[in-house]
């Protein structure tokens, strides 16, 4: 087997477990791995004044932005998403009615004050970039724990028929559920102790400060992200119709 | 006694006699050895039967090869209380009276600090071989007389460095030495309790007396009282001496009329750059003691009896599914939260030195801890008094580490750096 961990990517702590035995194979993938997170670290990161993102914020309410392929295809999944949730994931937290994207794969903002945040996206593309490059390297068995909100288990654990992840509550550290991953994602988002009020409604324009967790199971590990951030603020009428628009999700709420 | 089944079990694993070797000072509590004086009994008196004199009298009492004959205090509390626990031993409130008693084979020295050299000196003069606790003595000076005579004596003389024969820092030892850890980069040395260290008084004119730990004319203070052990076990670690030393050190909390400090922070320096980071403190107990060892590889508390790697440092859920896969295990690993908790201390997964069941000296105790290598080391002592085999490194490590306390509490009274003395090295120090 081979653990594989970078210690600070993407605002946080990224190991894989990956079940395999031929180590020049892995050695190579394991490159590759860390050289794509890095790639989207640098294109997605808008603290770093270099990034991508941070060159389209500072400019596209001027004149549009031409942005990469790479960026092409985030922002045309950010738009795809922002129309599946009812307007609830939103990367301009409440203003991405005011982006517009050109077929010229290009970028303009129609006014001031809007700004691209991929906090909520982030980890779930780079799972499904990884998920990816692991399928083409043909590794049917792995593990990743992407800073404890994102787990994606690809195949089962070598002895069992699965990969078993608990839920743990925050503020108690007790276990609040268990979960089964057989070439699925988990996402888990919510308060702790130590970010009480970080999640914020775009449409209603409040931070949510209930002391919950919401967890999506998805195929599709970049579902579970988006989703997840999204249960946390959809109320139950919402959550339905939201549902019908994605394929082989699970959402669980949990009051703590 | 664990040590002696330690011993044992060294005989039957392979390299067991190999590293009986590097700890020559055990050779004498081999099983063979306890064979040979089977059916004797040293005679010993106990001189100094306060708290600590007390302790060794109820080890004694445990030692098949001992028979405790008499005992000394001039305080007449002490050695009622000492009477009462060996009812058949002579009391004496003068130890010269009790030297000249032909009938007593070793002496234990159990008094306040000022006392030692005097006490040490005129029992070895007498004929008797003695068992002294730590430090060694209150001087430098005090320290050499005593390893002069212990040069020029045929008697046994030992101090009660326990550490070395703790199980628990011999095999630890054994692991640093062996590289587990990687390189010892540098060493934190501690011991903090949340006490006034007195006793009560009965009447003003006993004060210096009772509370002899607190004035510098009976007394080294924290250091002699406390880092003595721990500075050993630095050097043992480290296999040499430091050769400078600097620090600072003030009476922050209990202004009591005490002379000595009751905070204390030294840094020793060795000559490869590793430094001991020590400290102590009287007035928060929350880190305990410890003897805790940085290497390249990874870290060891020697008083917990347990290591760390620094390649086990991974996020506690991915630690716990390698170790599950290791082990042929299936579980859930509780790793899923909102975000992610980052590493602790106790992230590392803890190894322990013994496998069995760990017994750890908070360090909380005045007197001493059950089981922490003084029963071994008194042991052995008392099997000298019969069989006059010295014991082998004691008085050098002794006379070490308290040479080193002692300049531990002048770098802090002159509050400048103390390079290691020519006058006071021995050869059996290596730089």
């Amino acid at each position: 087997m081979f653990h594989g961990s970078v210690p600070h990517v993407m605002g946080t702590r990224f190991d894989v477990l990956i079940i395999h035995s031929d180590q020049s194979l892995l050695n190579s993938l394991w490159k590759r791995i860390i050289m794509e997170m890095e790639m989207l670290d640098k294109m997605l990161n808008r603290f770093d004044s270099d990034s991508e993102t941070s060159h389209i914020n500072a400019n596209a309410a001027l004149h549009p932005v031409d942005v990469t392929e790479s960026m092409w295809t985030v922002l045309q999944y950010c738009s795809s998403f922002y129309n599946r949730t009812m307007h609830l994931f939103d990367v301009t937290l409440g203003h991405f009615s005011n982006v517009e994207l050109d077929e010229s794969r290009s970028v303009r903002f129609k006014s001031e004050g809007v700004s691209l945040d991929f906090g909520g996206f982030a980890k779930g593309y780079a799972l499904l970039r990884i998920q990816g490059i692991l399928s083409e390297e043909g590794i049917s068995q792995a593990f990743i724990d992407f800073g404890n909100s994102s787990l994606m288990g690809i195949g089962h654990h070598p002895y069992g028929d699965c990969w078993k992840v608990s839920l743990v509550n925050p503020y108690n550290n007790l276990v609040v559920d268990e979960f089964s991953l057989k070439d699925s994602s988990m996402s888990t988002s919510g308060n702790s102790p130590q970010k009480t009020k970080h999640i914020f409604h775009p449409i209603n324009k409040l931070f949510n400060d209930e002391k919950k967790l919401s967890t999506i199971v998805a195929d599709n590990p970049l579902d579970a992200e988006i989703l997840s951030t999204v249960w946390m603020i959809a109320d139950e009428e919402q959550q339905h119709i939201i549902s019908n628009n994605f394929n082989n999700i699970q959402a669980k709420v949990y009051q703590l | 006694m664990s040590l002696r089944q330690f011993i044992k079990d060294l005989g039957f694993i392979t390299g067991g006699a190999a590293l009986l070797n590097t700890i020559p000072w055990l050779e004498s509590c081999t099983p063979e050895k306890l064979k040979e004086i089977k059916g004797e009994k040293a005679r010993i008196a106990v001189i100094g039967t306060g708290s600590r004199g007390q302790y060794h009298i109820h080890n004694l009492k445990e030692i098949p090869h001992a028979k405790i004959v008499a005992l000394c205090d001039n305080y007449r509390p002490n050695l009622l209380a000492a009477m009462s626990l060996c009812p058949d031993a002579k009391p004496y409130d003068d130890y010269h009276k009790l030297l000249e008693n032909k009938d007593i084979d070793g002496v234990i020295v159990a008094t306040p600090l000022n006392w030692h050299a005097p006490i040490v000196l005129d029992a070895l003069s007498a004929g008797k071989n003695v068992f002294c606790e730590k430090a060694m003595a209150h001087s430098l000076e005090e320290c050499k007389a005593i390893y002069n005579a212990y040069l020029h004596t045929n008697k046994v003389l030992y101090f009660c460095m326990q550490r070395m024969y703790d199980e628990k820092y011999i095999k630890g030892m054994q692991m640093i030495h062996s590289g587990l850890i990687g390189d010892v980069v540098g060493m934190r040395c501690h011991w903090f309790r949340n006490a006034d260290w007195r006793r009560p008084v009965p009447s003003p004119e006993l004060e210096r007396k009772i509370n002899w730990r607190l004035y510098k004319e009976s007394s080294g203070g924290l250091m002699t009282e406390l880092a003595c052990h721990q500075l050993e076990v630095c050097n043992w670690a480290a296999k040499k001496m430091p050769e400078s030393m600097m620090g600072m050190g003030d009476i922050v909390y209990w202004k009591d009329g005490r002379e000595v400090y009751d905070s204390v922070n030294v840094t020793y320096h060795y000559t490869n750059g590793v430094k001991i980071a020590y400290e102590s403190l009287i007035s928060n107990k929350f880190n305990g003691m410890e003897d805790q060892i940085l290497g390249k590889k990874g870290t060891m508390d020697l008083a917990k009896g347990i290591y760390y790697l620094e390649e086990d440092n991974t996020n506690s859920g991915m630690r716990q599914l390698i170790d599950q896969v290791k082990d042929k295990v299936f579980a859930a690993i509780p790793t899923a939260g909102p975000s992610w908790r980052p590493e602790t201390k106790m992230d590392y997964t803890p190894h322990f030195v013994i496998e069995s069941d760990i017994h750890v000296n908070s360090g909380l105790s005045m007197i001493g801890a059950d089981k922490d290598g003084s029963d071994i080391i008194l042991s052995a002592f008392c099997q000298s008094c019969i069989t006059g085999e010295k014991a082998k490194n004691v008085v050098e490590e002794a006379y070490c580490s308290t040479v080193l306390c002692l300049l531990g509490n002048q770098a802090m009274d002159e509050q400048k750096l103390i390079v290691f003395p020519e006058e006071y090295k021995i050869p059996y120090m290596k730089f």
